[in-house]
């Protein structure tokens, strides 16, 4: 813009220098017209730009792609900005659905000026955090700059499936009643042994069988305890294991999984915690409920794939986060080395569950049909089988699942409960 | 609105000249004129925001060319001053792209060409003076001018540095 100006005053110069030099005051004169809008642009040019800027958004979380309404009210406590141009820098990733996110206009002193537009975006967190203003004169000619702080967060929390149960048996419980066995005689539902009779006992506990057989003594049914559990959910973020093709990361998968345990656990009554395991670690503490939920999916909005030489497999899981015998459910595609490791934390004491989604599955649906491609996918796939195959004889509990089909039909089918009668046969 | 402005005011820069070169039996510079208008026209139909800049470079050069001609004045300041406005509204619809779909750009535009012909009228009744009245000055009052114009200058300078 400064261009502008140096433009005109040249041009009046060369003019003024020629009329001089050639003695011809018609030259003169035509620099009047210059001279003029010249002076009367700048005098007319914003000294100081003195605003008051309040955002609001209609939510500070939403749905992936679902709009979210973006509310701004800039107030002129200054002098009058003849042309103002107004522009609410919008974080990365995030997109503009309705309205506009900026605007031109002039604005009085002392009036206030609102607007509203929407935005959608994928998941993550962003944080909004200035407003640009760029003020000038009518003409143009001499603008003013300036960034004014008004911060704001909106969380695009990953999509919560609902699985009906996850069916874990995790060494150790804690105190309170809930839905994990926890190996202990005592009232509960399923059947868990017989006892001598105690006073206080129900009649409907006694045992008529037994009783009969030993008429010297009364004996009563016990049931398995149920209670709630320490629940560690690792999210794998190497990028070296997740996959990306065509601008869709198996990662995105990972993420849905997990929120989808996270809140199955919490709506059990666990206490849950996560580790998000990629180019850095980020641990959720462990915690009961809804403030707990909306914790862990603030998280994985935030989450993302990265790589790290440190993290680069997964033998630096902090094992000291999870309590000892806990359960730990790990979601991750997997890479050949992560088998020792899984085996340690095994051997360990800890209850270990592995949700994978299928890497290989995934990839081959973007790439292109040749016999090549159907060949590599082949022989991935068996080396695959065989890891799951170790992990599965080693006591890991493992999910192998096919991202083509919804994680909650997959988990209902793979992680609920065996009906009693299958149970029954395991025994 | 401001298209039709701008096509005002670059028929105001061109056609004087051209007539006036006509007048003068220089064809050649006023068809050159005359191609100049023309394509600075298409230019800003395509949006060609650098094109307006040369257009009044050249069209203010052929206007001190055709005082050193002797083509009339008068002419040649309406010539200056339709292409200087020409150039100015080739920015402000520059500016105005930038502006969201419900903004209210009447309200703007309107106060643009409002200033805009309060600038123009003025500016071509000051050069139509400068042109009709004439007078004898010394050589004393020219240094002061030209120290006052040197003054003015820095000062400018100063408050850009400051701006930017």
């Amino acid at each position: 813009m400064v261009r502008r100006i140096f433009l005109l005053i040249s041009l009046a110069y060369i003019l003024v220098i020629a009329g001089l030099a050639t003695l011809r005051g018609e030259l003169l004169a035509l620099v009047v017209p210059v001279v003029l809008y010249l002076l009367v642009g700048l005098a007319r040019a914003p000294e100081t730009i003195q605003l008051q800027i309040r955002r609001s958004l209609g939510s500070e979380r939403a749905a992936i792609d679902s709009p979210v309404r973006v509310t701004l009210a800039v107030s002129n406590t200054g002098p009058a900005l003849e042309e103002v141009f107004l522009e609410d820098i919008l974080p990365a990733g995030l997109q503009v659905r309705g309205g506009s996110n900026h605007h031109l206009l002039s604005l009085a002193s002392g009036r206030t000026f609102s607007w509203s537009y929407d935005i959608q975006g994928p998941r993550g967190y962003y944080a909004f955090t200035e407003v640009k203003v760029e003020a000038s004169d009518l003409f143009g000619l001499l603008h003013r700059k300036k960034s004014f702080p008004v911060h704001g967060q909106l969380f695009v929390l990953p999509p919560v499936m609902r699985i009906q149960r996850v069916a874990i048996r995790p060494r150790r419980t804690n105190v309170y009643s809930g839905t994990i066995p926890a190996h202990l005689g005592g009232p509960g539902v399923e059947f868990f042994g017989v006892r001598d009779y105690a006073p206080g006992d129900p009649p409907g506990w006694i045992n008529w069988n037994i009783s009969a057989r030993h008429p010297e003594n009364l004996y009563s049914n016990e049931f398995e305890q149920e209670r709630v559990a320490d629940v560690g959910i690792v999210l794998d973020g190497r990028l070296r294991a997740n996959t990306l093709r065509a601008g869709h990361s198996l990662f995105e998968y990972s993420v849905q999984a997990a929120a989808a345990l996270a809140d199955a656990f919490l709506t059990q009554g666990n206490r849950v915690g996560m580790l998000l395991y990629g180019h850095y670690l980020h641990w959720t503490f462990p915690g009961y409920g809804k403030i707990q939920r909306e914790r862990i999916l603030q998280s994985l909005a935030r989450a993302e794939p990265g790589e790290s030489l440190v993290f680069a497999d997964l033998a630096h899981i902090p094992t000291q986060f999870f309590p000892a015998h806990s359960q730990i459910v790990l979601v991750s595609p997997l890479v050949p080395a992560d088998y020792d490791v899984l085996l340690q934390l095994r051997a360990r004491g800890y209850q270990v569950m592995v949700i994978s989604p299928d890497p290989v599955r995934f990839e081959l649906a973007y790439l292109p049909k040749l016999p090549e491609s159907a060949l590599a996918g082949r022989i991935v796939r068996m080396e695959r089988a065989m890891l799951l195959n170790k992990l599965r004889h080693a006591g890991l509990q493992v999910l192998d699942w096919d991202v083509a089909r919804p994680f909650d039909q997959v988990g209902l089918a793979g992680l609920g409960r065996p009906a009693a009668w299958i149970r029954a046969i395991r025994r | 609105m401001i298209i039709i402005a701008e096509t005002i005011c670059i028929l105001a820069g061109m056609l004087p000249l051209a007539a006036g070169y006509f007048q003068f039996d220089l064809p050649l510079v006023a068809i050159g004129c005359l191609v100049i208008g023309l394509l600075w026209l298409l230019s800003q139909w395509r949006r060609l925001d650098w094109a307006a800049s040369l257009g009044m470079l050249i069209f203010t050069g052929a206007s001190a060319l055709g005082v050193w001609v002797g083509l009339s004045p008068f002419l040649l300041a309406i010539s200056v001053l339709g292409s200087l406005l020409a150039w100015d509204l080739a920015d402000f619809s520059r500016r105005l792209r930038r502006a969201a779909p419900e903004d209210n750009l009447r309200l703007l535009e309107k106060q643009h060409l409002m200033r805009l012909a309060g600038v123009g009228g003025l500016s071509l009744a000051l050069t139509l003076a400068a042109l009709i009245v004439r007078l004898q000055i010394s050589f004393g009052w020219l240094l002061l001018l030209a120290i006052v114009a040197i003054l003015g200058l820095l000062q400018l300078v100063k408050r850009l540095r400051q701006s930017v």
